[in-house]
């Protein structure tokens, strides 16, 4: 009779001789220095994802063999700062919008200069916001963008339908799609109990939109020292932000979106479900809507307009560590992201802008989903991105707690930004 | 007063018929089984509590990505996707064995060291003992975080980066709960039986291997159990130490689901439910010595 000793006994002589061949096998990785490049990452590499793709096709093309090196997205930075801390990082690396001006201002990102002139790329060649993001005051150019994903209004069209309202633009336009005529629409689009008419995106990239387009520099100022977020007319941005769901009653309130946003596909998912008939998202979203979204249709719109109309653009951007060792090679993966047929493979996907201006023009391909994609070309024409400080995170953590005040009524976003925004440029200053 | 209350509540009783009469043993049963009534619907309430995260993920897994998060949240799935576990274990696999590989090792040699320095601590006498107990119950004081960068570039040097070593042998060389247990487990077991052994002339390894460790299998198993568990879940050594995908473990496979901006949640759940099965397994198992264990090293000092 098979007991559950015999069992134990059994599995114990098998995992014996397994352990005896493997405890001499470290299991050592499969790229060296010296056959090929190293590439960390935190996009899907799984066979037949784009990037995976990409890689291929330019390992076809130059011969250079690329060790890819996934980290979760969600862990990437830790790993990325103990590497690039230890000195030893990979030759090319993925690199968060934010971390650029750091990493750059401690050096540990390789200069490009001297690729981009070797090879003429021209700067009228890309779109302007991922071209020159990378390029710091001194003049570096110490990352590269290969595209970029724009915030956009995400609407349910049957939705519109339903209630008669006139369908958003459909270009980069602010005819009857200023802040007002989106609380109308939003207004008009929620059922209570039943629909939300609007859910705005709750990170720093509406404080950035929704401030910039009100006439101010957004979160901190052009040179990173001021925090203009207080400022009145910002202030007055994120106070109509809080007043959607506190005095409109159009966005659900400030605890219900806190409560879902420890599960990534929260809103996507209310919008999917129909449970909200707009949102504000990154364009990076269209995957999930365009595989989940099966009884309803949706389309793409700009952001609303006030004193102009931007939205933020985040970006895709890679970088070559001044440490790597195969600095020549990596530049040659980096540049084939923008090259046409890598740039090609990146937006298969459809859910990002190549900083190509020519390999941008896939998106404007005939029966693409959503029908008025081309909007996210426009959109990366308008794109800004926050105004970045080396010590924005500090910054972050001191004035972030106060957005939970203002969106839960309890203080005026004039006053509680205010009362932090000595402490805050002191962070900025480098002071704490 | 408690007198007589107490003598009222007699003559009560005495008067509906006493102690031991047919009525009051029936009141009693019927007290009894509302008590336990009571106790089964809270022990049922907790058990559903406990066990919901569970049934919410095995939902999940089986459903088409658009039903996931649905409001009002749906367990079942209107059709079963088993596609979803083909995908997830496509997916998975090739990190369940570096997880199980790991986990092997761990176990292995942390119970051969933890046990051999539980025992030293225990049963011999040398100079400075309780001070070197001391300092070692004080490393685990120390957060890992704060050692990681100099750790990291202490393997690059000796060329341990992108290996599974970093992952087993510095953790096998210094069990410091294992360690703790298993001293306590020994201290445990009366001296008269080491005492015999020595008179028959065993050697001290002999009393170790062949008299004392199988009195600690409890203890043996709820270090095993916990070592397992500890090195199938964790995330953050293969995270920083291990670079190529083909020498991950489960967590980061896991962790790779979530996208920047979405993640899958139900090919997510079925490989987290592939991923739990081995501890499940483990525990079924094992869970009468692991509980013997925990209870046994916990009664003395």
């Amino acid at each position: 009779m098979f007991t559950r000793r015999s069992f134990l006994r059994t599995s114990a002589a098998v995992a014996a001789t397994g352990l005896a061949g493997a405890a001499g096998c470290g299991g050592g990785g499969s790229t060296s220095a010296d056959d090929g490049i190293t590439f960390l990452n935190w996009d899907p590499v799984e066979k037949g994802t784009p990037l995976a793709n990409a890689v291929r096709a330019f390992q076809k093309g130059s011969g250079v063999k690329v060790a890819i090196q996934p980290a979760p997205s969600s862990d990437y930075d830790t790993k990325l700062l103990t590497i690039m801390a230890s000195g030893s990082p990979p030759d090319a690396i993925r690199i968060n919008d934010d971390f650029v001006l750091g990493y750059s201002q401690q050096d540990q990102l390789l200069d490009l200069n001297p690729y981009i002139k070797r090879d003429g790329l021209k700067e009228s060649d890309y779109f302007e916001h991922p071209f020159t993001f990378p390029i710091q005051s001194d003049g570096r150019h110490t990352a590269w963008a290969s595209g970029t994903q724009p915030n956009m209004v995400f609407y349910n069209v049957d939705a519109f339908r339903e209630a008669g309202l006139p369908l958003p633009p459909t270009t980069w336009s602010d005819e009857n799609w200023q802040w007002e005529d989106f609380l109308a629409a939003a207004t008009k689009l929620t059922i209570p109990g039943k629909r939300w008419g609007v859910l705005v995106f709750d990170d720093t990239s509406s404080e950035t939109t929704f401030t910039v387009n009100n006439g101010t520099d957004g979160i901190y100022s052009k040179d990173g020292k001021r925090f203009t977020l207080a400022d009145p007319a910002s202030a007055e941005g994120i106070q109509w932000l809080a007043d959607l769901s506190l005095k409109h009653k159009v966005q659900p309130p400030w605890s219900t979106i806190q409560a879902g946003s420890g599960n990534p596909n929260y809103a996507l998912s209310l919008f999917a479900t129909g449970k909200v008939a707009m949102m504000t998202r990154n364009f990076g979203a269209a995957s999930y809507l365009r595989q989940n979204i099966k009884d309803f249709t949706w389309d793409l719109a700009p952001i609303p307009a006030r004193k102009s109309q931007q939205t933020i653009s985040t970006l895709i951007v890679w970088a070559i560590p001044a440490k790597a060792k195969h600095p020549d090679q990596a530049w040659k993966l980096l540049r084939s992201f923008t090259d046409p047929e890598g740039a090609q493979e990146l937006a298969e996907q459809q859910n990002l802008v190549p900083a190509s201006r020519q390999a941008a023009t896939l998106l404007e391909k005939a029966g693409a989903t959503p029908e008025h994609l081309p909007l996210v070309i426009a959109a990366t024409e308008h794109g800004v991105n926050e105004n970045f400080s080396p010590h924005i995170q500090q910054a972050r953590a001191i004035y972030r707690p106060q957005l939970d005040l203002i969106y839960t009524g309890q203080k005026s976003a004039a006053d509680a930004l205010g009362e932090v925004r000595d402490r805050v440029e002191q962070a900025l200053a480098g002071r704490r | 007063m408690l007198e007589t209350v107490s003598a009222s509540r007699h003559a009560a009783g005495a008067g509906t018929g006493g102690r031991g009469s047919p009525a009051t043993t029936r009141n009693r049963r019927v007290r009894r089984a509302a008590r336990r009534l009571l106790l089964y619907a809270v022990l049922l309430a907790l058990g559903w509590a406990f066990v919901l995260p569970m049934v919410w993920m095995l939902g999940a897994s089986l459903k088409p990505e658009n039903e996931v998060m649905v409001v009002p949240p749906d367990l079942l799935p209107s059709v079963p996707q088993w596609a979803n576990y083909v995908a997830a274990a496509d997916a998975v696999l090739p990190f369940f064995w570096n997880s199980a590989k790991l986990a092997l090792l761990n176990v292995a040699f942390l119970l051969l060291f933890a046990s051999l320095a539980g025992f030293g601590f225990a049963r011999l006498e040398f100079r400075g003992k309780n001070v070197a107990f001391a300092a070692l119950l004080a490393t685990a004081m120390i957060p890992g975080i704060v050692y990681l960068i100099p750790q990291y570039i202490m393997y690059r040097q000796i060329g341990w980066i992108d290996t599974h070593y970093p992952l087993w042998v510095p953790k096998v060389l210094t069990p410091v709960f294992g360690t703790f247990l298993l001293r306590q487990a020994f201290r445990t077991i009366p001296r008269e039986l080491e005492e015999a052994a020595a008179i028959d002339g065993a050697s001290t390894f002999t009393v170790y291997w062949r008299i004392m460790l199988p009195q600690v299998k409890p203890a043996l198993a709820a270090v095993g159990v916990l070592t397992f568990l500890e090195s199938w879940n964790d995330l953050f050594g293969p995270l920083i130490f291990v670079n190529s995908q083909h020498l991950q473990t489960l967590p980061v496979a896991l962790a790779l689901f979530q996208g920047e901006y979405f993640t899958q949640t139900n090919l997510m759940m079925a490989a987290a439910t592939i991923s739990v099965v081995p501890p499940l397994v483990l525990f079924v198992l094992a869970q009468k010595y692991f509980v013997q264990g925990v209870t046994m090293t916990g009664l003395r000092g």
